[in-house]
């Protein structure tokens, strides 16, 4: 599997429908099917009379979509960024993000398919930062087969935001079983803020043999589910554990650097002592190279140099 | 003096006994085969000069002579449109250029040529001629040109000779490259010329100027931004950067230094150059050579490998990127493109010239880079075209550092990193990124009792349908946003690897370290700027740069940010100056050093003493 061309899927930016993705952009309302819309037409309907401002922001951002993308620098305009900062402290705003994804021919949708692709992450993204427990069944609807990485990942990280143990549970099995979802469910899974199923399931892939592109995602969410700058989480010691067995296992530069990155952020007390722990089986240049991570951790990066 | 003419004449007739003949005969009479080239580097061809005219097939640091591809375009005689006024499609974009043909287009074109000399040989027997050859790498590589009848004309080496009275009289020849080293493996722009004549050789060897990328300590000699006629959001960086500029160079100097590319100029129906990331769709470099004015350079355009539409063969690159050809290209100033069509597109974005800086000059240890480094970002996973990669390494003086830009939305090492001079030995120093300084900063804030202190006031969101929404947000609530923190977190980690590899290569000290305060925010999984990134500023003159305006809290009347900025860049003597970019560049994922560019002087380094 080519991770990296799923991590960072970008459509040309003026091939129209040439681009494959087009094809699936197509397939939201089929997938969103398979949840209570009616229910979420109430939820909207009831919002939308309450605030509805909330709404005009987010059509904005639709209706804009096209050229947003198409003056972007880069890969994607950052759309989870954008809506993040306009429904910021909105009533309602959760139902304003996701009425695009399941009703879309309200709105004027954009054309290229690197806008539709990075809207529909957006507003899935945006939505789950706002963790409104009521749209589980839209992000559940969203890790079918045929999305695309970023769509998933973004419903991965919605679930995992908020933190249903069947969905974290649901999570993981995704993320440590070969399949279409795989990596999409390790980027997701470093949205938990109630960690400790994500953290077990990261350390399980952080103990096997992992390709640098794999890795560094794995990497990525154990930094992002035990933060050093966020709460003191009890499983902050496990993530760091898994971090330093990912730094000892990484064969190539990128993971072990990507994994020596996720040491240094979730900046756990423990960590000279995992790191000495690690020595004790470790061949010479692991050796060598975890007295780097001593050395790095102890001037951790993290922490302001004032 | 007669007698012994007539005894080579008859021992000619019988066929070359060369060796025998210059054993024997006084030096005067002796086969005098000579073929020279500007090895000691002084722009004349010296016959007496033993730095001249001996080891002339070694090319190393002190020794050697250096030729230009000639790619520019002296006469303007390249034509970039078609007759309907649409430019031409990439693919015939770089036929033209004054190699192309085998005429010395005008007296311009002829000072791009590199001077060879045949000496002359008064007693070339009757009947004697010579060739010229050049090696089998470098065959279709190199025109020769002959000076006859006081003009120079293309010696074709596979029918042509010398004739007899030109070997008696001597012969002016020029060369030019027909192109730079695209890969080394293939042709390493090193060019052995041999002179052949009454069964005795003589060859020299010339290297073609290798592409060098410029670094932003030089002056610049001309600044670039696309400009977006009525359209407010252009108009206000463009006027923050032109007071900048004027405010660095003098009043009035940004009327003549700033090259303001028309988004909407129109060919035929198309606005190719509706791009404000006009760092991102060239790259200015130079070619050098010694003459006897002094240097000789052309500069050169890189088009950026940015495929934009894999299935259009005919046209699939970048659209801004045609600027090279349509307006650059010209006198002693060349374009060039390389690119694999078939590259990943997931990895295009790396392929963007924000994504290649250069590291200014250094020496460590017993290493030295008088020239400075590329720098890119680029992972054995993550990578940027491989066939510009080939050609920009095949240039072989500037060794690229790479980085890992991987964990960043657009990936470039711009976002993170930039350089200025500083009085320091060293001569400059690197600013970095630092989301955990900005926090830190934040927080002392809310310990000081300004929690609610706002940060891009007066900014909006969008800009289009009469949709404004106010962009301000307090610190407090910055600081609670798990999003942002979280993923600024996380940055600082990664900027701070980025680092480590460029302390091992450089030696870079903390002391030549300047933190740039910002905080991250996530996209996608990866990460940007939540505030306007300051490190993506513009080096101008020696003492300037030119950030975005941060937009950050006031404090007792004072912007946070701007003021820590301000006084670390002023601790080394930059003044900075403030462009407003939010509403057209960090809205869109970019700042100031992304819708800017620079052609630069050339610095006293010469590339051919640099041992590469």
């Amino acid at each position: 599997m080519d991770f990296g061309r799923l991590a960072r899927r970008k459509a040309s930016q003026g091939d129209g429908m040439r681009s494959p993705i087009f094809v699936v952009l197509f397939s939201l309302a089929a997938s969103a099917q398979s949840f209570d819309r009616a229910a979420l037409e109430r939820s909207v309907k009831q919002a939308r009379a309450e605030s509805p401002d909330v709404f005009s922001r987010v059509k904005a951002v639709v209706t804009q979509a096209d050229e947003l993308q198409r003056r972007a620098r880069g890969r994607l305009f950052p759309f989870p960024a954008r809506f993040r900062a306009v429904t910021r402290k909105q009533p309602g705003a959760a139902f304003a993000l996701a009425e695009p994804l399941f009703a879309p021919e309200r709105f004027s949708m954009p054309v290229s398919p690197a806008a539709r692709l990075g809207l529909r992450a957006g507003l899935v993204e945006a939505a789950g930062s706002l963790r409104e427990p009521s749209l589980a069944p839209l992000y559940r609807s969203l890790l079918g087969d045929d999305e695309p990485y970023e769509v998933v990942r973004a419903a991965a990280e919605a679930l995992a935001k908020l933190g249903a143990e069947e969905d974290l549970a649901m999570l993981a099995r995704l993320a440590t079983a070969e399949g279409p979802q795989q990596d999409a469910a390790i980027s997701g899974l470093g949205g938990a803020r109630t960690g400790k199923l994500a953290v077990t399931a990261l350390a399980a892939l952080a103990a096997t043999p992992l390709e640098a592109p794999r890795a560094k995602l794995v990497a990525g969410s154990l930094a992002r589910v035990a933060p050093g700058w966020g709460d003191d989480v009890p499983w902050r010691g496990d993530a760091a554990q898994a971090a330093v067995t990912l730094f000892v296992k990484s064969t190539s530069d990128e993971a072990r650097a990507a994994a020596s990155d996720a040491v240094m952020t979730i900046d756990a007390p423990q960590t000279p002592a995992l790191i000495s722990a690690a020595r004790a089986n470790a061949t010479a240049e692991q050796r060598a190279a975890l007295e780097a991570l001593s050395e790095r951790f102890a001037h951790n990066p993290t922490r302001s140099h004032r | 003096m007669k007698r012994a003419l007539w005894s080579v004449l008859l021992l000619t007739a019988c066929g070359p006994a060369t060796k025998f003949i210059s054993a024997v005969l006084p030096v005067p009479l002796a086969p005098d085969v000579k073929l020279l080239a500007d090895a000691n580097r002084n722009g004349t061809l010296d016959w007496d000069d033993p730095t001249e005219n001996t080891d002339k097939t070694t090319w190393d640091a002190s020794h050697g002579a250096v030729m230009l591809a000639n790619i520019d375009d002296d006469q303007h005689a390249c034509v970039a449109t078609r007759a309907d006024g649409d430019l031409l499609p990439d693919t015939s974009l770089d036929d033209c250029n004054d190699a192309a043909d085998t005429v010395i287009n005008g007296k311009s074109d002829k000072l791009d040529l590199a001077p060879l000399a045949v000496h002359s040989w008064p007693y070339a027997p009757d009947g004697t001629t010579a060739t010229l050859k050049v090696d089998t790498a470098s065959l279709n590589k190199v025109h020769l040109f002959i000076e006859r009848n006081g003009e120079l004309v293309w010696f074709d080496t596979a029918n042509d000779v010398i004739s007899t009275e030109e070997l008696r009289a001597g012969v002016n020849l020029a060369i030019e490259a027909t192109d730079i080293v695209r890969d080394a493996a293939v042709w390493d722009g090193f060019v052995t010329v041999t002179l052949s004549a009454y069964g005795l050789t003589d060859a020299v060897k010339l290297r073609v100027a290798p592409v060098i990328t410029q670094h932003h300590l030089a002056h610049e000699k001309q600044l670039y931004v696309t400009l977006f006629p009525q359209d407010a959001d252009s108009a206000a960086t463009r006027s923050t950067l032109t007071a900048g500029i004027d405010s660095a160079w003098g009043a009035g100097t940004a009327a003549t230094l700033l090259t303001q590319i028309n988004a909407y100029e129109d060919f035929g129906g198309y606005t190719y150059f509706d791009d404000q990331w006009t760092q991102d769709f060239f790259e200015t470099a130079y070619m050098a050579m010694p003459t006897a004015q002094g240097l000789h350079v052309i500069d050169v355009f890189y088009r950026s490998a940015n495929v934009y539409y894999p299935s259009t063969s005919a046209n699939p690159l970048r659209d801004a990127g045609k600027v090279v050809f349509a307006h650059f290209r010209g006198p002693d100033a060349a374009a060039v493109q390389a690119f694999d069509i078939r590259h990943d597109q997931d990895m295009d974005s790396l392929n963007s010239f924000g994504n290649t800086e250069t590291i200014p000059p250094y020496t460590l240890g017993n290493d030295s880079y008088p020239l400075g480094r590329v720098l890119r970002g680029k992972t054995a996973t993550f990578y940027p075209d491989p066939v510009f990669t080939t050609m920009l390494e095949s240039q072989g003086l500037q060794p690229p550092v790479y980085i890992d830009t991987s964990w960043l939305l657009v990936g470039h090492v711009d976002e993170t990193l930039s350089f200025v001079k500083t009085s320091s030995p060293r001569g400059w120093a690197l600013l970095v990124n630092d989301a955990a300084l900005a926090r830190q900063m934040l927080m002392d804030q809310v310990d000081a009792g300004h929690g609610d202190a706002v940060m891009f006031a007066d900014q909006k969101w969008i800009d289009d349908n009469n949709h404004e929404y106010a962009a301000g947000i307090t610190i407090s609530d910055v600081l609670a946003d798990t999003d942002v923190m979280t993923e600024s977190n996380l940055s600082a980690a990664h900027v701070d690897s980025q680092l480590q590899i460029i302390k091992a290569a450089t030696g870079l000290t903390e002391a030549e370290i300047i933190r740039v305060p910002y905080l991250h925010e996530p996209s996608y999984g990866y990460s940007l700027a939540y505030q306007p990134g300051t490190v993506n500023g513009l080096s101008l003159k020696e003492d300037a740069f030119a950030p975005p305006d941060p937009h950050g809290p006031l404090i007792d009347g004072k912007d946070l940010f701007k003021t820590q900025l301000e006084d670390a860049l002023g601790a080394v003597g930059i003044t900075v100056v403030w462009v407003e970019d939010w509403n057209l560049y960090h809205r869109l994922a970019g700042e100031v050093h992304c819708g800017t560019n620079s052609l630069r002087e050339v610095g006293d380094a010469r590339w051919w003493q640099s041992g590469r």
